[in-house]
């Protein structure tokens, strides 16, 4: 069972949220204000906090700081109207995992929430630094840089191929098309047309050439999944 | 996907207090000038009593010098001739009228020379130098003497005086003369402090006057500054008032085009927005087109506020705190390399054009964003000409980023309403804001310091952003 704590005191917002993470498996609590919510959050038992960074009677980044300095290492993302590139780097300098300018897609949050919620869980594989990803019949040698699909060899662009590491790394998840500009080229704007899409496509088609089973699928107003279909 | 806005506490500023004419006498300029008159009194009384010092001092020593010397010539007569000798020297001297008092006396303070009657009971016997009053035979009354004794081995006593009231007239009419001076002088200053006073007050009461002319709602005034000549701390003020004035009502202006334009763009999309929900509503949307229709205008709307926003960020100067050091060759490289795909499959061939590091200051994020908008707005409207280079070179100012297409280009007659704002040349091309892509282009290039500027191609558009070199940056 996965707990998140929503600190947000917009209510629409808030049971926008929470009737969104409730369909997606969560249980979640709402917080109408920064005290209230520095109060649930500090004993550590959440798996995300999703935290407004406007509230009334204390601020999201006070909130974050003291849950931080309380030795509180829960994953926090989050949410502001301040959406602006100088903003976001304030907040994530205040140790946010991750920050979402509002408005926002409900789809963009929960893939950003997962995502955050298996960093905080690395006991999957167990490995330290791992020089191998593989998916199926999907090989990928991180240090040579050799991809093979099936034993075939695959070439991609170096561009492609940390598109497609980034994709491995978050195997199962949904990656947005935000996600994916902001690991891959590291910027923080909407490029606004489908530029990423085209490059997804274009790993796609080499990846999925030779009729095997597709791996790499769009999830319809969210983003891409690397995965079963 | 609701839109969580908060309502700004809008309160207005509260109107500035009035300048109150009676409050000038306890006012700061006044405060001054009291100062100012009061270190010139002190001032005034220190050197007044220098003088006085000083002059007595020197006064007091010419006496002494004289007497001494009177007395050291009888007292010589008197041990080398004996008493009468001594006595003939007094007689002597006092047959010359001078201001002088003498007196020998033998051993029963008997008188046997002199113009004294008798040993002033406050002179001791042996004196070296006193200041008392004597009573000289034939005078109404005493008179000031400077006055040195001497007794002789045999019981004698000699005094030997000397008039002091020249000197003392001398010394009253010194102090009489200081004292007008300063006098007069006082005068002077409290007129011109009043003057220096009044003055300051006028010239800060006229820019305070403009300041709150301005906190009133009247942008336009301005402080008179005289442009030639003095330049004095007030012009400078003046200078610096008005500047900043200027500036503010700049950004207001902006600030009124910006919300005009938005208000202006955002008109038409909502409509079309509202015209679909009600659609739905009333109808239903069984295959969820216009659903879908409404999120991607929805898309559009929240995109060009996002960049208006952005713009407003850039025109203010937010950001500069966060220059660092990089390579516009990289960036265009790495911007070409995002794009290519999609420019591939548009038909367009995009290049980067390098020839090697071109160092820069710059806003990693929006330079990047400037580019980015640059090179989609030259896919949307440029791709028939199937090229678009864009080119990172160092010039002798600096640094260039060129982005070329070979479309149909902007005609030199529009392409000031290109760069503006909501400047949109073609009113079918309303998709996503093409017109704010440009304008924060070009707001990111003012905010480090460069410019942008539109050229022909033949055909085609060149968009040149000029940056300042990295060390003037």
């Amino acid at each position: 069972m996965t707990r998140i704590l929503c600190v947000e005191d917009d209510s629409t917002t808030a049971d926008y949220i929470a009737k969104g993470l409730g369909e997606a498996g969560f249980t979640v609590d709402v917080a109408s204000d920064g005290r209230d919510g520095l109060f649930r959050a500090s004993d550590g038992s959440y798996d995300a906090i999703v935290l407004d960074r406007m509230l009334p009677g204390m601020d999201g980044l006070s909130v974050l700081a003291a849950l931080r300095a309380g030795g509180v290492t829960t994953p926090v993302i989050m949410l502001s109207a301040l959406a602006s590139l100088d903003e976001r780097v304030k907040g994530l300098h205040g140790g946010s995992d991750d920050y979402l300018g509002k408005p926002f897609a409900f789809a963009e949050l929960l893939a950003r929430i997962e995502a955050l919620r298996r960093r905080a869980a690395p006991a999957v594989t167990g490995e330290g630094q791992v020089t191998r990803l593989a998916y199926e019949d999907l090989e990928v040698d991180l240090l040579t840089r050799r991809v093979l699909r099936g034993g075939r060899r695959i070439d991609l662009q170096p561009r492609e191929f940390r598109l497609l590491e980034f994709l491995l790394r978050h195997r199962d998840q949904v990656v947005t098309r935000t996600m994916l500009l902001e690991d891959v080229w590291d910027y923080h704007f909407d490029p606004g047309t489908n530029v990423i899409d085209v490059h997804v496509s274009r790993l796609r088609k080499k990846l999925d050439e030779g009729g095997a089973r597709p791996l790499l699928h769009t999830v319809r107003g969210a983003g891409y999944r690397l995965g079963e279909g | 996907m609701p839109l969580t806005t908060r309502p700004a506490e809008a309160s207005p500023p509260p109107p500035p207090a009035p300048l109150r004419r009676q409050n000038w006498p306890r006012s700061t300029t006044t405060r001054i000038a009291l100062l100012v008159f009061l270190a010139m009194v002190g001032t005034s009384a220190i050197i007044l009593g220098f003088i006085a010092r000083v002059t007595q001092g020197q006064l007091d020593a010419d006496a002494r010098t004289l007497i001494t010397a009177e007395r050291e010539a009888i007292v010589s007569t008197f041990n080398r001739d004996g008493a009468n000798a001594a006595r003939d020297v007094i007689m002597a001297e006092l047959r010359i009228p001078r201001a002088v008092a003498l007196r020998l006396e033998d051993a029963g303070h008997r008188g046997i020379a002199g113009n004294i009657s008798a040993w002033p009971a406050t002179l001791p016997r042996q004196a070296d130098f006193l200041r008392i009053d004597l009573m000289r035979t034939g005078q109404d009354g005493p008179e000031p003497f400077a006055v040195t004794s001497h007794t002789f081995s045999n019981g004698y006593r000699l005094l030997v005086g000397r008039n002091l009231a020249e000197e003392e007239r001398l010394t009253a009419t010194l102090t009489t003369s200081l004292f007008a001076a300063v006098g007069l002088a006082l005068l002077l200053a409290t007129g011109i402090s009043f003057l220096v006073t009044r003055t300051i007050a006028r010239r800060i009461e006229t820019i305070a006057n403009v300041a709150g002319a301005v906190a009133g709602g009247d942008l336009a005034r301005r402080v008179e500054v005289q442009t030639v000549g003095t330049g004095d701390a007030f012009d400078r003020l003046g200078t610096a008032l008005n500047a900043m004035l200027g500036r503010i009502e700049l950004l207001l202006d902006e600030l009124r085009s910006v919300t005009d334009g938005l208000a202006h763009d955002l008109r038409s999309p909502l409509t079309r927005l509202k015209a679909r929900i009600d659609r739905v509503q009333r109808d239903g949307d069984a295959a969820g087109t216009d659903i879908a229709a409404i999120g991607a205008e929805a898309d559009a709307l929240l995109a060009m506020l996002d960049n208006s926003l952005e713009i407003s960020r850039a025109e203010a100067g937010i950001g500069r705190d966060r220059f660092v050091a990089m390579d516009l060759a990289t960036l265009a490289s790495d911007m070409v390399d995002m794009y290519e795909p999609l420019a591939e499959d548009n038909g367009v061939r995009l290049t980067a054009v390098v020839a090697g590091p071109v160092p820069i200051r710059a806003h990693r994020e929006l330079l990047g964003r400037a580019l980015s908008n640059l090179i989609d707005n030259a896919l949307r409207y440029g791709a028939t000409g199937g090229a678009i280079e864009v080119i990172a070179e160092t010039t002798a100012d600096g640094a260039r980023l060129t982005i070329a297409d070979r479309g149909p280009g902007i005609d030199p007659a529009d392409r000031d309403d290109a760069l503006r704002r909501f400047g949109r040349l073609d009113a079918a091309r309303s998709a996503r804001g093409a017109g704010l892509g440009l304008a924060l282009a070009a707001a990111i290039a003012r905010l480090h310091g460069g410019a942008l500027t539109l050229h022909g191609n033949k055909p085609g558009l060149r968009v040149a952003i000029d940056l300042p070199g990295r060390e003037q940056g």
